[in-house]
């Protein structure tokens, strides 16, 4: 790995198994007629390999299936691959889904601590960057009131706000983030775009064609669990993700 | 560096590359796990203060809530015995009590890190930190909450003019090793559990069972002496016993010998589901 490399993976391969019912098993083990390895097993990626560099943007895209939610939970360290090595340098931190450990019966204010915590930062952290959080979120008035009281405009506003606070070496994005009303919209997409441009390194998977042009320095196009395409030149990738869709439209 | 489950926090601070993919080796995983918590403290903290709030919120009489159950069923079970049995022995009540209240902190902490990585799948799918903060979470939930809920034997105690002697340390050690065992059963159970989900009802017939064979109705003395050796095979009827020797200060029929054998047995099961735990959990949360 070299000194400027934000993430490095080697030959990543990981399988998932075919959900099996508890009944299958049991058949299984008495009439010991074991399946072979790919009836048990699902290739999710294959022999993946990538070297991202620090304050690159990366956007992913692909097909439903390929792999690429697979992959950022893998340089998350969420799945640990069952080949390959992975090196990480810097503070991750994954947005798939925002608010990850809201509990409903708890204040504003409480779920602030919870979900940083969460994420990796320690009560004193949190507690310098409450008052930027909760003015960012713009529910001031309502932050000592249980969650399960807040519209879930008002919840994800909050959890967006966490999230963005976090201030990570590498952010990694499921999908794009629109929470809130227009208003907030724009606030935080400024916010998502002041990371982009500053040294953070991002990932960023996304089906938006208009991100991936605007912001990616490169752009990997996934296809069934492998990269088909790895280019600086998103427009190329873009093109391959359509002649992907459409060749398996046909099939 | 080779440290897999650093916190991003931790690694921050380190400026240090970070090797997701190495495997603990099998002996390591204990003190792997020890070491992961200790880094992870803040959250742990988080995590038992989550469950303090979310359990005991919005009550008014709020933590006494969680002691009518075991106060209601030592009523019955006093009633029930007086009058089946004509026993009058004064201390019954309190011995029922004490023995609810250690058997279920062992069964509520097991049967929870059982379901511990089904019930957090979302969470486990969103963010990465070790795994073993689950478990580990409920069973300092679990404990803190016995040691609240164990004063309820103090208005008995004074109104049965029980003074404390030193004996009554091995009340917290008896509290302490049924939690331990349960979070150590518990966490082999939660990764079979991924996997075969009936395991949780299996669980939860083993526990119903246990709660009548451990003698938390019934003191150790009602045992034949014969069968007396055989029934301090079982951990959790020598921690209820051990509880009960330390507010009465008398150890009655338990032995040293079956002290010390169950106090090594919960350690040791500890460590066995805490390996087989950081071992599996990897392969666990992709049935998730």
């Amino acid at each position: 790995m070299k000194e400027d490399d934000a993430i490095c993976l080697k030959n990543i391969c990981l399988d998932f198994p075919r959900n099996q019912s508890g009944a299958m098993l049991i058949k299984e083990l008495f009439t010991r007629r074991s399946k072979s390895k790919s009836e048990r097993k699902f290739r999710a990626l294959d022999n993946v390999s990538l070297t991202i560099q620090k304050g690159e943007v990366f956007g992913i895209l692909g097909p439903n299936g390929a792999g690429k939610s697979t992959i950022l939970r893998v340089m998350a360290g969420i799945y640990s691959p069952d080949q390959g090595s992975i090196q990480i340098r810097g503070r991750v931190v994954l947005l798939a889904g925002l608010g990850a450990g809201f509990q409903a019966n708890l204040t504003g204010r409480e779920n602030i601590f919870l979900s940083a915590s969460i994420y990796g930062m320690n009560d004193k952290e949190v507690s310098v960057l409450e008052n930027s959080i909760i003015g960012f979120s713009g529910i001031e008035e309502f932050i000592d009131r249980p969650l399960r009281t807040y519209s879930s405009g008002m919840k994800s506003r909050l959890a967006f706000s966490i999230a963005s606070h976090l201030e990570p070496e590498i952010l990694l994005i499921d999908e794009v983030l629109a929470v809130g009303d227009s208003g907030f919209r724009e606030k935080s997409k400024t916010r998502i775009m002041n990371m982009v441009k500053g040294d953070t390194t991002v990932v960023l998977v996304t089906h938006s064609e208009g991100t991936l042009r605007e912001l990616c320095d490169r752009v990997a196009c996934f296809s069934d669990g492998e990269i088909d395409c790895l280019t600086s030149n998103p427009a190329e990738a873009i093109e391959r993700y359509h002649a992907l869709s459409e060749l398996k439209k046909g099939a | 560096m080779k440290n897999s489950s650093m916190t991003p926090a931790a690694m921050a601070s380190r400026e240090s590359v970070l090797e997701l993919s190495s495997v603990p080796s099998f002996f390591r995983s204990p003190i792997q796990m020890l070491s992961n918590l200790r880094k992870n403290r803040n959250l742990l903290k988080n995590l038992v203060a989550r469950d303090f709030k979310v359990n005991y919120h919005g009550h008014i009489l709020g933590f006494f809530w969680s002691m009518l159950e075991p106060l209601a069923l030592t009523v019955i079970f006093f009633l029930v015995f007086v009058i089946l049995r004509g026993q009058s022995d004064t201390l019954l009540p309190l011995k029922i009590m004490i023995g609810i209240l250690i058997f279920n902190s062992f069964a509520k902490t097991m049967s929870h890190c059982t379901s511990c990585l089904i019930r957090n799948s979302s969470l486990i799918k969103q963010v990465y930190f070790p795994r073993e903060i689950f478990p580990t979470a409920i069973a300092g939930f679990q404990l803190m909450s016995l040691a609240l809920s164990i004063t309820i034997v103090i208005p008995y105690m004074i109104y049965e003019n029980i003074m404390p002697t030193n004996m009554l340390f091995l009340l917290p050690v008896a509290m302490f090793c049924s939690v331990l065992l349960g979070q150590g059963l518990g966490m082999i159970a939660a990764v079979i559990q991924v996997r075969i989900r009936d395991l949780k009802q299996i669980i939860d017939l083993i526990v119903r069972a246990g709660f009548f064979l451990s003698g938390v109705f019934f003191g150790a003395e009602i045992i034949p002496p014969e069968h007396l050796e055989m029934y301090f095979f079982n951990p959790i009827a020598v921690f209820i016993e051990m509880a009960r020797a330390g507010v009465l200060g008398d150890l009655g029929v338990l032995t040293e010998i079956a002290i010390l054998r169950s106090i090594f047995i919960s350690i040791l099961m500890f460590f066995i589901g805490s390996t087989i735990f950081v071992k599996y959990e990897r392969t666990a949360v992709k049935y998730l």
